[in-house]
C-alpha cells in the first residue's frame, strides 16, 4: 500500500477509536443517552468536512501538503485536549429544560468534540479529491482502519483508564502524520510532530478527569460517611466500582411490618449507576429482611426448589433462594468483570456466594443460556432490572432489552417444570408503566402457548415500592393462592391479581387513591385488552424481539395531556432516553440540511453541474441511509446472537467496515463494461435486502445454533454472517464517486459531505424508527434507500472516469 | 516549513496554559450559610413573588390548610437557594442545591406539610435537611423541628442559615438518618426527603401513635408520588398520593 493509504488508514483507526472512547467516558460522567446526543452531533464533523472542502476546493488542492499537515495536527491537538477542554465548562443537562444559559454549555461541548472529527474527516476527503485515481485503495484503507479502530478501542477499555484514551488515540494520529511526512524534508517532520508530541506528554502528565454528574448514584454514595471505594474493574460494559459505607443499606420495597435491623452492605455501581449490593454472608440474622420483600413470594410456594436466576448481578436473589431452602441455584450473569469484582472484594472465598457448592454460575447472556440449555426449573427468578432513580427517569428507553420480550418469556416458560413458577420483580411506578407492560408481555407469552386458562396462571402483588409478578405453565392451585394471600396479609402487601380475586381484597394495605394498576391488570388479562392498550396513556403493549424496547412507554398522543398534568418541564423525566433521541434527531436533521444545502449557493450556475445535483444527493444520501439502517439493524439483532451488546457493536461495526473495505477494493474490477455498474448495483441492492431479511426472519434458528457454540466460534460465526453483507455494501460508494469525479469533479466533496451527514442522521433515525415501529420498518426503508440510489446512478454522469472503490463514510 | 516552528511553540505555550490544575478546592460551604442582605425594595419584591407563588402554585392547586399557606408566605425561600438561582426562587419547580440534591418545588413542600396535619403542639423529625427550607416551613407551624442531614457540608450550611434566620425551634444534626433521633422521639410527624427505596424500621418506631410520615418518591426533579404512612394503635397503614390528578385512559378525559 502507498503512503496516503497508510495515513488515511491510521487516521481512520484513531477517529473511530476516539469516538468509541468518548462514548465510554461520557457514559461514565453523564449518562448514556446524553453521551449519545453529544457524540452524534459531534460526528457531523464528517458531513461538515465535505462542505468545507467544497467551498475551498481549489485553495486546498493547491496547498494540499500544508493543509493535510495542519488538519492532522489540529485533529491530534483537539483529540488530546478534549477532556481538558470539556472540564473547563460545567454542564448540567437536566437544567437545560429550564435554563437557557445551559444551551451555551451544550454548544461548547458539541464544538469541542466536533473539531477533531471535522479535521480528521477533512484529511480523508481531501485525499480522495487529490487522488481520485487511487480512490478504491484509499477508501479501502479508510474502512479497514475504521473497522480496526472500533476493535482497538474496545480492547483499550480493558487495559487503559478511560480518561487517558483520547491521548492514546491522539498519539495514533501523530503516527498518521509521520507516515505522511516520511519522504518529505526532515525539518517538516520535526517541526510538525515534536511540539504536538510534547503537548501530548503534558496532557498525559496532568490527565484531566471530567467530573461525574452529581445526580449519579455513585456521586451521591461517595458523600456518605466513611465512604471508601474498595474495588474497581474496568471493561467495555462499564466502569464497575464497589463502595463501602456504614450508611449504605438497600432493601427495595421492604414491608412496613419488618422492624428489625437492615444491615449496611457493600454497594456496586456500573458507570456510576446502581447495580446492587454484596451481602455479608456472615451476618445471616440481619438478612431476614430479604424475606419481607415482594420478591420473596415465589419461594413461599415451593419447598426445596431447583432455581434459575437470570441476571443474577451481585447475588441478593441467589442468596434469598439459598436461604429459602433451594436445592440448587443456577445463576446467569453476563458481566464477567462483575464476578471478578465480587471475588476481589470478598476476602474469604467461603463467603463468596457464587463459589457455594449448590450454586452454578454461568457467565453469559440470559437468552443465550436459555437457547442452549435443556434443563427445567421449579422457579425462574428475574431480579429488579435497574436502580431506583434510573427506573423513575426512564433512562433505559434507548436500550434493546431482549430479556423482557414475549419471545424471551416464552423461552422461560418452556424451561419451567410442569408446575414451575416464573417470578419477576420490578419497581412500583406511578402512574403504572413497567409493571403493566411486564404483565401485558407475560400474558402475551402465555397466550401464545395456546392456553385457555390464562386467568389462573398469573398472580401479581405489590408493596409500596415493588411489584412481583408470578406466572405458571399450569394453573395456580388453591393452596398456592391461599399461600399468596397469607404472604400478603403478613407483610401488608396488596394483591394486584390472583385467580379468583374479589373486589374487597383490593387496595387494602398500601392504598392508592384509585387502584389504577389493579383495574388495568384486569383489563390486560381480559379480552378487552386491545382496546385497553390503545386507550392507556402510556405505551404498554407487549415488547417483542422485533421491537425490544421494554422501557419505552411514551405515546405521542398523550403528550398534550402529560404536559397539562406534569408541566412541560416535568414530561422529560418520564422518559429521558426518548426525549433525548428526538432532540438529537431534530438537531442532526436541521444541521445536516444546512450543511448539504449551504454549498449549493456557491455553485457556479453551470447547467451541467445543476443537472447532477439531484442524482448526487439521492445516490450518496441513499447509500448512506441504506448502509447505516442495515448496520443499526444488524447491531440490534446481533446482540441476540452474540450474547453481549459490546460483542455485537464490535463485530458488526468492525466486520461490516472491513468487508466493505474489501468490497470497495474490488468494486472497479466487478464493474466491467460487460456487466455494467447498474447491473452490479441491482445485485448489491438485492443482496443487501436478501441477507438482512434472512438474519431478521431467521433470527430464532441462528440464535439456537449460536447458543450451542463457545464464545470464540460465536464471534467467528458473526463475522462470517456479516462478510457477504459488508462486501456488497462496500461497492456502491467508490463506484459512484469514480463516476462523479469523471463527470464533475467539483461535486466530489459535496458527495462526501452528503454521505457523512446521511450516515450520522440515519444512525439515530434508524433507532427512532425501531423504537416506534419495528425492525421490519427499518429494513423496508433501507431497501427503499438502496433502490433510490440504484435509479439515480445513471444521473451521475457518463462513462467511468477512474477506477474506484467503496460504499459509505466511515463515520460510524 | 520554517515559520511553522515558531508557530507551534506558540501553540505549545497556549496548551500548557489551557491545561488547568484539576485539584481546585471545593467551594467553602460556610459561605453558603451566610444570609444574603437585600435592600428593603428587593425584600418587598420577594414578598410579592412569594404571595403570588402561594396564590397561583399552592392555593389554586387545592392546599387549604391556613397554617401551611401562612408558613409558605413567610419563609424567605430566596435565602435557601444557591446565589445563581435567586431569580428563580419563587418559580414553580425544584432547584438544584449541589451534591445532587434539590430544594423541592414549593407546591410539593406545601402538600407534604399539609399531609402531616401538624399543629403548634407538634414535634417533627426531618430526614434529609438539604437546604433547610422544609424545616423552616415546619418550624413556622410546629413547636420543634429536628432535622438530620447525612452530608456534612449541606448540614452545616443549613444549620448556619436557619440560625441566621432566627429559627430557634430547629435543631440540625449531621448523622445517618437511618437511626432517626432517638432522644426526642416519638414524633407527631416525620418527613423523609431523601429519596428512599426502603423506609428505615427505626423511623416507624419513632413515630407517635396517630402520627404521620411522608416520603416523596421519584426523580429529584419530578416527584411522582408521596407515600403517607400512618400509625393507629400500633398498626401501620400507608397510602400513595399523586401530587397531580392522573387519568389513565385517554377516552375518559
Amino acid at each position: 500500500m502507498d503512503r496516503p493509504a497508510w495515513t488515511i488508514g491510521i487516521l481512520s483507526f484513531a477517529l473511530l477509536a476516539f469516538e468509541i472512547s468518548l462514548m465510554r467516558i461520557l457514559s461514565y460522567v453523564q449518562w448514556y443517552h446524553f453521551a449519545y446526543m453529544i457524540i452524534s452531533v459531534a460526528l457531523l464533523g464528517f458531513g461538515a468536512s465535505g462542505t468545507l472542502l467544497f467551498l475551498f476546493r481549489s485553495y486546498f488542492l493547491r496547498r494540499y501538503e500544508i493543509v493535510i499537515v495542519c488538519a492532522v495536527v489540529l485533529c491530534t491537538l483537539f483529540m488530546a485536549l478534549s477532556m481538558t477542554l470539556l472540564g473547563i465548562v460545567k454542564f448540567d443537562p437536566y437544567r437545560i429544560i429550564w435554563k437557557f444559559s445551559e444551551v451555551w454549555s451544550l454548544l461548547y461541548f458539541y464544538a469541542v468534540l466536533f473539531l477533531p472529527f471535522l479535521f480528521g474527516a477533512s484529511v480523508v476527503g481531501l485525499t480522495f479529491m487529490k487522488k481520485p485515481h487511487q480512490i478504491g485503495r484509499l477508501y479501502f484503507a479508510n474502512l479497514v482502519g475504521s473497522g480496526m479502530g472500533s476493535i482497538g478501542a474496545i480492547l483499550l477499555t480493558y487495559t487503559a483508564d478511560p480518561t487517558t484514551l483520547p491521548t492514546i488515540t491522539a498519539s495514533i494520529c501523530i503516527l498518521a502524520l509521520v507516515t505522511f511526512l516520511l519522504d518529505r524534508p526532515r525539518r517538516a517532520l520535526i517541526a510538525s510532530t515534536v511540539p504536538v508530541g510534547v503537548i501530548l506528554l503534558v496532557v498525559l502528565w496532568k490527565p484531566a478527569i471530567p467530573e461525574m454528574s452529581e445526580y449519579k448514584s455513585l456521586s451521591k454514595a461517595l458523600l456518605l460517611p466513611r465512604a471508601t471505594i474498595v474495588g474497581k474493574r474496568r471493561g467495555p460494559l462499564g466502569m464497575l466500582v464497589a463502595l463501602d459505607s456504614p450508611a449504605l443499606r438497600y432493601a427495595p420495597g421492604l414491608s412496613f411490618t419488618y422492624t428489625r435491623r437492615i444491615p449496611s452492605q457493600l454497594g456496586v455501581f456500573a458507570d456510576g449507576e446502581w447495580v446492587g449490593t454484596v451481602i455479608d454472608l456472615q451476618d445471616t440474622t440481619a438478612l431476614e429482611f430479604l424475606e419481607h420483600a415482594t420478591s420473596a413470594l415465589a419461594h413461599r410456594l415451593k419447598a426445596e426448589p431447583v432455581v434459575l436466576t437470570l441476571g443474577a448481578g451481585t447475588g441478593s436473589d441467589v442468596f434469598l433462594s439459598l436461604k429459602s431452602g433451594a436445592r440448587s441455584v443456577t445463576a446467569v450473569e453476563m458481566n464477567g468483570q462483575l464476578i471478578e469484582l465480587l471475588k476481589a472484594v470478598v476476602p474469604d472465598r467461603r463467603d463468596l456466594l457464587y463459589e457455594r457448592r449448590n450454586v452454578v454460575l454461568r457467565v453469559e447472556e440470559a437468552r443465550t443460556f436459555l437457547s442452549g440449555s435443556q434443563d427445567r426449573f421449579d422457579i425462574i427468578v428475574v431480579p429488579i432490572l435497574e436502580g431506583f432513580t434510573a427506573s423513575s427517569a426512564g433512562t433505559q428507553a434507548l436500550f434493546e432489552n431482549y430479556l423482557f420480550t414475549v419471545e424471551s418469556f416464552s423461552e422461560m416458560i418452556d424451561h419451567l417444570q410442569e408446575d414451575g413458577i416464573l417470578s419477576i420483580t420490578t419497581w412500583m411506578d406511578y402512574p403504572p408503566r413497567s409493571s403493566l407492560k411486564l404483565l401485558a408481555t407475560i400474558a402475551e407469552a402465555l397466550r401464545e402457548t395456546g392456553t385457555d386458562r390464562l386467568n389462573q396462571q398469573v398472580a401479581m402483588i405489590r408493596s409500596w415500592g415493588t411489584v412481583t409478578l408470578l406466572a405458571k405453565r399450569s394453573p395456580f392451585s388453591e393452596s398456592e393462592v391461599s399461600a399468596i394471600r397469607g404472604f400478603c396479609e403478613e407483610n401488608f402487601f396488596d394483591l394486584v391479581y390472583v385467580p379468583g380475586i374479589r373486589p374487597s381484597e383490593l387496595n387494602r394495605f398500601h392504598r392508592l387513591e384509585e387502584p389504577i394498576l389493579e383495574n388495568a391488570a384486569g383489563e390486560v388479562l381480559s379480552n378487552r385488552r386491545d382496546e385497553f392498550l390503545r386507550e392507556y396513556q402510556f405505551f404498554v403493549d407487549p415488547a417483542r424481539d422485533n421491537q425490544p424496547y421494554f422501557s419505552h412507554y411514551f405515546k405521542w398522543e398523550s403528550l398534550p395531556y402529560l404536559k397539562e398534568v406534569y408541566g412541560t418541564s416535568g414530561v422529560p423525566f418520564f422518559e429521558w432516553g426518548y426525549v433525548i433521541l428526538v432532540a438529537t434527531l431534530i438537531q442532526l436533521g436541521s444541521l445536516s440540511l444546512l450543511l448539504i444545502i449551504f454549498p449549493l449557493f456557491f455553485l457556479q450556475s453551470k447547467g451541467r453541474e445543476k443537472r447532477r445535483i439531484s442524482p448526487t444527493l439521492l445516490y450518496f444520501g441513499g447509500i448512506g441511509v441504506g448502509y447505516m439502517f442495515v448496520e443499526v439493524l444488524m447491531i440490534q439483532k446481533f446482540i441476540l446472537f452474540l450474547g453481549q451488546p459490546i460483542f455485537s457493536v464490535a463485530v458488526v461495526i468492525a466486520g461490516m467496515l472491513v468487508f466493505s473495505g474489501v468490497g470497495s477494493f474490488f468494486s472497479h474490477r466487478l464493474a466491467r463494461p460487460k456487466t455494467g455498474p447498474p447491473m452490479i448495483l441491482a445485485i448489491v441492492a438485492a443482496a443487501v435486502i436478501g441477507f438482512t431479511s434472512l438474519y431478521l426472519y431467521g433470527a430464532n434458528t441462528i440464535l439456537e445454533v449460536f447458543a450451542k457454540l463457545p464464545v470464540e466460534l460465536r464471534l467467528t460465526g458473526g463475522v462470517v454472517l456479516l462478510a457477504p453483507l459488508g462486501f456488497v455494501m462496500g461497492v456502491p460508494f467508490p463506484l459512484g464517486l469514480g463516476r462523479l469525479s469523471g463527470s464533475d469533479a467539483s461535486l466530489v466533496p459535496w458527495a462526501w459531505g452528503i454521505n457523512g451527514c446521511a450516515s450520522v442522521v440515519s444512525a439515530t433515525l434508524a433507532t427512532f424508527i425501531a423504537i416506534n415501529q419495528t425492525f421490519v420498518a427499518v429494513l423496508v426503508i433501507a431497501a427503499i434507500a438502496y433502490l433510490l440510489a440504484l435509479v439515480s446512478f445513471g444521473g451521475l454522469g457518463g462513462g467511468m472516469a477512474h477506477s474506484s472503490r467503496s460504499g459509505k463514510s466511515s463515520s460510524n | 516549513m520554517r515559520p511553522l516552528v515558531s508557530y507551534w511553540f506558540l501553540v505549545l505555550i497556549v496548551a500548557v496554559i489551557v491545561v488547568p490544575d484539576h485539584n481546585s478546592p471545593v467551594t467553602d460551604p460556610t459561605a453558603a450559610s451566610i444570609i444574603r442582605p437585600f435592600s428593603p425594595q428587593q425584600e418587598s419584591e420577594f414578598k410579592r413573588l412569594r404571595h403570588r407563588m402561594v396564590e397561583r402554585q399552592i392555593r389554586l392547586r387545592g392546599i387549604k390548610d391556613q397554617s401551611v399557606l401562612e408558613a409558605m408566605r413567610t419563609v424567605p425561600r430566596h435565602q435557601f437557594v444557591p446565589p445563581s438561582s435567586i431569580s428563580e426562587a419563587y418559580e414553580d419547580r425544584p432547584l438544584p442545591i449541589g451534591y445532587g440534591q434539590t430544594i423541592s418545588q414549593p407546591y410539593i413542600v406545601a402538600y407534604m406539610t399539609e399531609l402531616l396535619q401538624v399543629s403548634d403542639q407538634s414535634n417533627a423529625l426531618e430526614i434529609g435537611t438539604g437546604s433547610g427550607y422544609q424545616a423552616a416551613v415546619l418550624a413556622e407551624i410546629v413547636d420543634s423541628v429536628f432535622t438530620i442531614e447525612i452530608i456534612e457540608l449541606l448540614g452545616e450550611a443549613a444549620e448556619g442559615r436557619l440560625k441566621n434566620l432566627a429559627y430557634e425551634n430547629v435543631q440540625v444534626k449531621v448523622a445517618d438518618g437511618y437511626y432517626g433521633w432517638e432522644e426526642h422521639a416519638p414524633y407527631d410527624a416525620i418527613v423523609v426527603t431523601a429519596a428512599a427505596e426502603h423506609i428505615p424500621p427505626p423511623l416507624i418506631d419513632q413515630l407517635k401513635d396517630s402520627g404521620k410520615m411522608v416520603i416523596p418518591v421519584g426523580h429529584p426533579f419530578l416527584v411522582q408520588t408521596l407515600i403517607l404512612v400512618e400509625k393507629h394503635d400500633g398498626k401501620i397503614t400507608s397510602r400513595s398520593l399523586l401530587p397531580v390528578r392522573f387519568v389513565p385512559f385517554r377516552r375518559s378525559r
